[in-house]
């Protein structure tokens, strides 16, 4: 295993070297998202998010569960549309673009409930991955197997984290550690340069995990990642930065050091009072020991 | 699953038996009977492996699919009898008006999914049906319109039955090609795609709704050309065959005989056409045992008949599993 991800670092990153080179000079974020909101009759589930995350960041939001997290992101990959509020990508507006239109632009995601080609294999999905971003998807003349480039890519992408050898199984019936992984692969078939991963290692075992840490971290780095975590063991080692939701409003944004120190994240993240008491902003200070053993597990 | 060799076989001598279709029904019964049915299962296979595209693709299930046969047929009755067009320009104009009104319905009944689609699509084509019904100064209303020729092609007189059956059996094939290239092209995979998780396509970069639209087109394309050949088969058309009945018994072709595989369509046509014709020998309740064909199926085979004939196994049923690649050892050999 080891040396399968030894081999696919040069791999993922060869493979990315190929996206066209960004301009950096006019704006150097590579996502900004300006007072975003989103309700569902009623419901606030995004409350006036304000977010800039930098060119080759690697960015963390966490939050309880309900904090709007999941629904942040289908705003960012345009599955939802936005209440209010304004996108930028790029420096580029794009709050009103097609979700397949975001993708053509370099963002990619992933989903937090494995969201593959079922009945399909490993092969033909990643196939579907490479031609998406190509003409060849709409042509109806010829045989796909014509196009001997387009499975030689997918092959070279699934050889990068050492999975060649499932290509002609078929989704269903695999793992769902590789389930996860062929999740990810599929979003870095566009060559993005934004990746939205949406709790990459949820339901995964300790060496699953640590499988899939060593793909996120494979990465090259200027690709932007923006990754939902629960587990925060693995967001710190991935992240530089955390931004921590609550109730669809962002409470902090800061360093993973900052955050690790910060009490009032440690009360709302660990604290299922916090949930009873929904207004607990005032009311730190007084619960602060309470907390004090469970915060020693998160470090 | 057999080998690509001995499918190639079973389909040449599938095709010689169509090829003796007039003779052999001739031996047998001494008339053009099974010619005559086997032209209407060729005109309602075209339609039941377009609407395949849709059912058996991306698994949109079209209650008005029929319609455009309808549609593309009426036109050409109304451009000859009512303006005096030539056959070959009416047909053609058939066939446009056909793909225009698939393009106009698309644009509507794409906007649901599911039972909502088949509802939509049931909906528009009951509108047809009652615009063949009541714009009696175009359609004639219920009499139908009658007195259409079969043209003549090269010295060969279509109303020669037999001829007939030949032009139908090279359009059909034509067709049944155009399809099969489709469903193994790249355009056919993201079909695929789109019945396995359309919001993954989405996040791939796939304009998932311009797929389905050039999807509900094309089918519909094919059932206008079947629409040709139905109405200088039959000689008349009459708002019956926009009625619900046509539009259902497609489906019923599709589920009966394999959605989303190859030939299953083509063999659900021709058991629902033969079927039917032999049962309405003893019965009138045609409608009766057609409903208890679709719950039977739908209980008991709901991947079609030909998953259980295993000489129809391989690419030539080519479910979805083993369609992507059909020649997939050539290629992890190259590769």
């Amino acid at each position: 295993m080891e040396k399968a991800e030894n081999k696919g670092k040069s791999g993922v990153q060869r493979h990315l070297a190929t996206r066209p080179s960004i301009d950096m000079s006019e704006h150097g974020y590579s996502l900004k998202l300006e007072d975003v909101s989103k309700s569902f009759a009623g419901l606030k589930a995004v409350k006036s998010v304000s977010l800039d995350v930098a060119q080759g960041e690697r960015r963390a939001i966490i939050g309880p569960n309900g904090a709007g997290k999941t629904t942040l992101f289908n705003l960012i990959a345009g599955n939802l549309r936005l209440s209010t509020g304004k996108i930028f990508f790029q420096g580029k507006d794009i709050t009103r673009l097609a979700c397949h239109r975001r993708v053509r632009k370099g963002l990619a995601r992933t989903f937090q409930i494995t969201n593959l080609f079922a009945e399909l294999t490993v092969i033909e999905n990643m196939v579907l991955g490479v031609q998406a971003l190509q003409r060849t998807k709409f042509v109806f003349y010829r045989h796909l197997s014509s196009r001997q480039d387009l499975y030689e890519k997918a092959v070279e992408l699934l050889s990068n984290v050492g999975l060649e050898d499932y290509k002609n199984e078929v989704v269903k019936n695999l793992s769902y550690g590789i389930q996860r992984q062929i999740e990810i692969l599929l979003a870095l078939t566009g060559n993005p340069s934004l990746l939205l991963l949406d709790e990459p290692t949820a339901g995964l075992s300790p060496s699953e995990t640590s499988a899939m840490v060593g793909l996120v971290k494979k990465m090259p780095p200027s690709i932007t990642i923006l990754i939902i975590e629960h587990d925060m063991d693995v967001a710190f080692e991935l992240v530089d930065n955390v931004t921590v939701l609550h109730f669809g409003g962002v409470i902090m944004q800061g360093t993973v050091e900052e955050i690790k120190k910060s009490h009032s994240v440690q009360e709302i993240y660990l604290g299922a009072e916090s949930l009873k008491k929904p207004r607990w902003l005032g009311k730190i200070s007084e619960k602060k020991s309470a907390y004090k053993t469970t915060t020693n597990e998160v470090k | 699953m057999i080998s690509r060799r001995v499918t190639i076989l079973l389909g040449l001598i599938a095709g010689c038996i169509f090829l003796l279709v007039p003779w052999i029904s001739e031996v047998i019964i001494g008339s053009s009977y099974i010619v005559d049915l086997m032209v209407m299962a060729m005109i309602y296979g075209i339609v039941a492996l377009s609407l395949n595209l849709l059912l058996g693709y991306m698994e949109h299930a079209s209650l008005g699919h029929a319609v455009y046969l309808g549609i593309s047929a009426y036109t050409v009755a109304i451009c000859y009898t009512k303006y005096g067009m030539g056959l070959l320009s009416s047909s053609i104009f058939g066939i446009l008006v056909g793909i225009f009104a698939a393009a106009i319905f698309g644009l509507l009944a794409l906007r649901a999914r599911g039972v909502y689609f088949l509802m939509l699509t049931l909906c528009l084509a009951m509108m047809c049906w009652g615009l063949a019904y009541r714009w009696v100064s175009m359609t004639q209303g219920d009499n139908g319109i009658s007195g259409i020729p079969r043209p003549e092609i090269g010295g060969w007189s279509l109303q020669d039955i037999n001829v007939y059956y030949y032009l139908v059996l090279v359009v059909f094939a034509l067709c049944f090609f155009c399809i099969y290239t489709i469903i193994r092209s790249p355009y056919g995979k993201t079909l695929l795609g789109i019945r396995e998780s359309e919001s993954r396509m989405g996040a791939l970069g796939y304009n998932c709704w311009l797929h389905r639209y050039i999807c509900f087109v094309l089918a519909g394309a094919f059932s206008a050309i079947a629409g040709v050949l139905f109405i200088f088969f039959n000689q008349f058309i009459s708002p019956s065959s926009l009625e619900i009945l046509p539009n259902f018994e497609v489906l019923l072709m599709v589920a009966l005989g394999g959605p989303g595989t190859v030939v299953g369509p083509f063999i659900g046509s021709i058991l629902i056409i033969f079927i039917k014709d032999f049962i309405s020998i003893y019965t009138e309740r045609w409608l009766l045992v057609l409903g208890v064909a679709y719950i039977v199926t739908t209980m008991y085979a709901p991947k079609g008949v030909v998953i259980y004939v295993p000489i129809f196994g391989g690419w030539l049923v080519g479910t979805g599993k083993n369609i992507l690649f059909g020649r997939q050892e050539k290629l992890s050999g190259k590769g």
